[in-house]
């Protein structure tokens, strides 16, 4: 099937723009948590929510629009922005949380069609990624205590960022041996996002397993082991993600060592080990491509990207032994540098997307060129 | 004069210049290009994606779009995805199994 009816990328812009906006409340509300002033911050309450489903939920879905090009694929993102704008808006709840979780009912049903013309296991699993959003987003519809729904919101994110690159891997194959490891993994972050739900400690117990063995899994068949040697975007792109994948085990060991208990030091630790120091490092990995991709604004990779990379792991090694030591001024510091990392990261963006237009400033028949959805089949 | 047998080789050469920066090699030697049309001075270029849900195909169409563009001779250049043709490991040229060291 032919479809050349994509929205136009203003649409696409307005989408982006919401979830950067859910993306620096979030990170607002988490310095407030941390006990900096940062002035009145709207949803300090719903920090998490904001960061995995708001901002994550938004741009992950915006992907999948993009990559299908089926103008009802563009529900989704839709619907999990209008959460992000509900939420916001200080709309009470559960409408942000049924927005979301209209979303991820969407985004399931695209993997189901995508399954349907290539039923291939990577598919399986950023599709139960999905469904791990679902049962997040039913945790907050239906009000369960804060963490019941985490080990879902982390079942999303890490199942979705395991099934690329288990696609990507393809490229240097993956044995049999390996691919029931990974779906050991898959099942146990899967089980505990829905275990959460109804007794927290074993479903973060059961999750941080999974998060362990998928970060096994990850540092011994991820194609970055192989790609680093490509200097340039490439090698910066590897070592983001392999540092990564370390978190990931450390989130692992954490989660399965505390089953994240909110009144100790150590939930600070086990949370950002995973959010942070996995999740940011993908986002900072993948934004020389996804950004172009997604809003069709250039934005070529320069050596300053090492920077904000290096300042996001040094600070989160800094916060979490705060932490894990009892240590509070290093807890604070190391969390205003993980914000400023941030801030970095999209400062460096901003400046390179320039630079660019300023060295090369291309005829507008060309930028429309570049900017304009290829024809998809499917 | 700009032949269509030079146009063809152009078109390829260029497209041997996209490189995925994830992979960190080129498109053609991912097996990620299809199949290459020259009619005249227009241009149809089918690409595979590795999977229908990943938003990378539309990157890198925007780079071939710009590269083959900026080709003489060429006044009109159409990329299509094709999520319909399925891309399997062996579409890789032998040149990307050697940089990712895959055995053969």
């Amino acid at each position: 099937m032919t479809d050349r009816a994509a929205p136009p990328v203003a649409f696409r812009l307005v989408l982006a723009a919401v979830a950067a906006v859910a993306l620096v409340v979030a990170v607002l509300a988490g310095l407030a948590r941390l006990g900096w002033s940062v002035g009145t911050v709207r949803a300090v309450a719903s920090h998490g929510p904001l960061f995995a489903l708001g901002f994550l939920g938004t741009v992950i879905s915006l992907e999948r629009a993009v990559a299908m090009s089926r103008r009802w694929v563009w529900l989704v993102p839709t619907a999990s922005a209008a959460g992000v704008v509900a939420l916001l808006m200080e709309i009470p709840s559960p409408v942000p949380a049924v927005f979301s979780l209209a979303a991820a009912t969407g985004l399931i049903i695209v993997f189901v069609v995508a399954y349907r013309y290539q039923p291939e296991l990577h598919l399986l699993v950023m599709g139960t990624g999905a469904v791990c959003w679902l049962l997040a987003a039913a945790g907050l519809v239906f009000e369960v205590p804060r963490p019941g729904w985490v080990p879902a919101m982390a079942g999303f994110l890490v199942l979705t960022i395991v099934g690329e690159r288990l696609e990507l891997s393809r490229l240097v194959g993956v044995g049999a041996g390996a691919r029931a490891l990974l779906l050991a993994g898959v099942t146990l972050v899967g089980g505990g996002a829905a275990v959460g739900l109804i007794e927290s400690p074993a479903g973060a117990r059961l999750a941080g397993a999974g998060l362990l063995v998928c970060a096994g899994w990850l540092g011994t068949n991820d194609v970055a082991r192989r790609t680093i040697r490509i200097p340039g975007v490439t090698r910066y792109m590897a070592v983001a993600l392999l540092i990564g994948y370390l978190w990931l085990a450390a989130a692992g060991v954490l989660w399965g060592a505390t089953g994240l208990n909110p009144g100790q030091l150590s939930y600070d630790a086990a949370i950002h080990a995973l959010f942070l120091g996995f999740v940011i490092s993908m986002v900072f990995a993948h934004a020389p491509v996804i950004v172009p991709a997604l809003t069709g604004v250039s934005l070529p990779y320069n050596r300053a990207f090492w920077a904000p990379l290096a300042l996001l792991h040094v600070s989160l090694g800094v916060r979490i032994t705060g932490d894990l030591a009892g240590w509070i001024d290093g807890r604070m510091w190391g969390g205003l540098f993980n914000a400023f990392a941030i801030a970095l990261f999209a400062a460096t963006a901003v400046t390179s997307a320039v630079v660019a237009r300023i060295r090369e400033p291309a005829p507008r028949t060309k930028a429309r060129v570049a900017a304009e959805p290829a024809e998809t089949r499917i | 004069m700009t032949t269509p047998i030079t146009i063809t080789e152009s078109v390829y050469e260029a497209l041997g210049t996209v490189i995925d920066p994830e992979i960190g090699l080129p498109i053609t030697d991912l097996g990620l290009v299809a199949d290459v049309t020259v009619d005249g001075s227009t241009v149809g270029v089918d690409l595979v994606p590795t999977t229908p849900v990943c938003p990378l195909g539309e990157y890198l169409a925007g780079v071939v779009r710009q590269r083959l563009s900026a080709l003489p001779g060429i006044e009109h250049v159409t990329v299509s995805i094709n999520r319909m043709d399925k891309w399997t490991p062996e579409r890789l040229s032998a040149h990307a199994r050697d940089v990712l060291g895959i055995m053969r």
